[in-house]
């Protein structure tokens, strides 16, 4: 009679080794129950640090040190990636909140070690070379830069005059950048806005028009969507060919408005509310003053509608900080009661009309 | 939708914008795969902006534009081109 049949593959759990181990982890059940807590932890961390910027940062914090003594390429690619995707996007979630809706998509550094020519050809996207962990100063500016240029302006881009194109990205990224510290934002001055100056001159004077005009709300607010808009309203007509005059009035309309608005003592001439281009008509209401505030919400309501009547294609609602709660209720009311519009969104802006921190506002549009 | 909303979604708007990229150790390996090896180093390969040759050490970025693929190099003149 045969035997049963052996099985050729030996019994692991009758090696002494793992009889050993087996004795060891029973025997110190504490090391055991730290060791899989720690993993779990990490593991926990991980996943988490996808959906929240600042643990990104952490990790990186971690992880930078170690991947410049250990020089191990897998280790850098982490750590580089955790810092810059940590640090853009810790801010994007704050720029969100001032910028047209779906301008800033979380920043996700895609790795690359090999491709098809073809899949290249047809992905249609830049690849960037990032340089070991030495250079993160100088990896993280290039990637930031890049990232918003793919990102602003979506679909208009090539409309935009590139002296403006090109200023609003250098704006919002050395804001970003000047908040990381380090050697990063004389990197980024000598190696990205120094060059971009020269080839556009104009980029010095927009960049001071943008902070006159940011420190007032109307950077986000009126000028980037409504240019955006504007370019996009006239993408696929003849009318494209005027965006870049029309840029040019937009933001000399917003100066003037502020101006008039600083300088004027609460009697702005009605001419200066709106403005009426070849492509572009928006009107500017500003909300909360105090001695107003009183009468309610109904004087909102009525100009709102005014404007539009009197042909306004977008009314651009502002809010001062103190008074964010009457604000939202005239954005309300005029989105329940004026006939023949929408709210295309509603936003926050750096700084209020009266140049105070934080302010509210919202985009109406005729149907 | 009111004002407490949007901050709301703040935090919860997860559409990505991907940026490739090729680490420092793995061009070699990379222009290999795209065919492109060769005419680097035989010098072939030039700047899309400053007509400079292209080479492993002052490439920087590779742009895939009207059916065809550029290389840029290092310059500071030719980042800001982009």
């Amino acid at each position: 009679m045969p035997g049963p049949i052996q099985s050729s593959t030996p019994d692991l759990t009758k090696h002494p080794w793992f009889n050993d181990w087996y004795v060891f982890v029973i025997s110190h059940p504490l090391i055991w129950f730290v060791c899989l807590i720690i993993l779990l932890l990490l593991i926990l961390i991980d996943a988490i640090a996808k959906l929240i910027p600042q643990l990104n940062i952490i990790r990186s914090k971690i992880l930078v040190p170690i991947a410049k003594y250990l020089k191990y390429d897998r280790l850098s690619k982490s750590a580089i990636k955790s810092d810059i995707c940590g640090h853009v996007n810790q801010e994007c979630v704050s720029m969100r909140q001032y910028l047209p809706d779906g301008w800033v998509p979380d920043l996700e550094i895609k790795w690359v070690d090999t491709e098809n020519y073809n899949s290249l050809l047809d992905d249609n996207k830049m690849i960037l070379r990032i340089r070991p962990i030495d250079n993160q100063d100088k990896n993280f500016v290039n990637a930031i830069y890049y990232y918003f240029k793919s990102s602003f302006f979506p679909k208009t881009q090539a409309l935009i005059p590139k002296a403006h194109s090109e200023a609003s990205i250098l704006y919002v990224c050395r804001n970003i950048v000047a908040k990381r510290g380090g050697k990063t934002i004389e990197i980024f001055e000598d190696e990205i806005l120094e060059p971009a100056i020269q080839k556009h001159k104009q980029i010095v004077n927009n960049l001071e028009d943008y902070n006159v005009i940011n420190d007032r709300g109307f950077f986000t607010g009126t000028f980037l969507r409504e240019l955006h808009k504007t370019a996009s309203e006239v993408r696929f007509t003849s009318e494209r060919c005027n965006v870049g005059e029309e840029t040019k009035n937009i933001i000399g309309h917003i100066k003037n408005f502020i101006d008039t608005y600083k300088n004027s003592g609460g009697k702005m001439p009605p001419k200066i509310w709106r403005y009426k281009g070849k492509i572009s008509d928006y009107a500017i209401l500003l909300v909360a003053k105090p001695a107003k505030k009183s009468l309610g919400v109904n004087g909102y309501v009525n100009r709102a509608r005014d404007s539009f009547s009197e042909g306004v294609k977008r009314l651009y609602v502002f809010g001062a900080n103190n008074e964010k709660d009457f604000a939202v209720s005239v954005i309300s009311s005029i989105q329940a009661e004026v006939q023949g519009i929408k709210l295309i969104e509603e936003f926050c802006t750096p700084f209020d009309y009266r140049g105070e921190k934080g302010g509210i506002a919202a985009c109406f549009e005729k149907n | 939708m009111l004002y407490y909303d949007k901050h709301m979604k703040l935090w919860f708007n997860k559409s990505k914008n991907d940026v490739k990229a090729v680490y420092d150790a793995n061009i070699v390996s990379y222009l290999k795969s795209i065919g492109f090896y060769d005419k680097i180093i035989r010098g072939e390969q030039l700047c899309l902006f400053c007509g400079n040759k292209i080479t492993i050490e002052n490439l920087e970025i590779i742009i895939p534009k009207d059916n065809k693929i550029n290389f840029v190099c290092n310059n500071k003149k030719c980042l800001s081109q982009l």
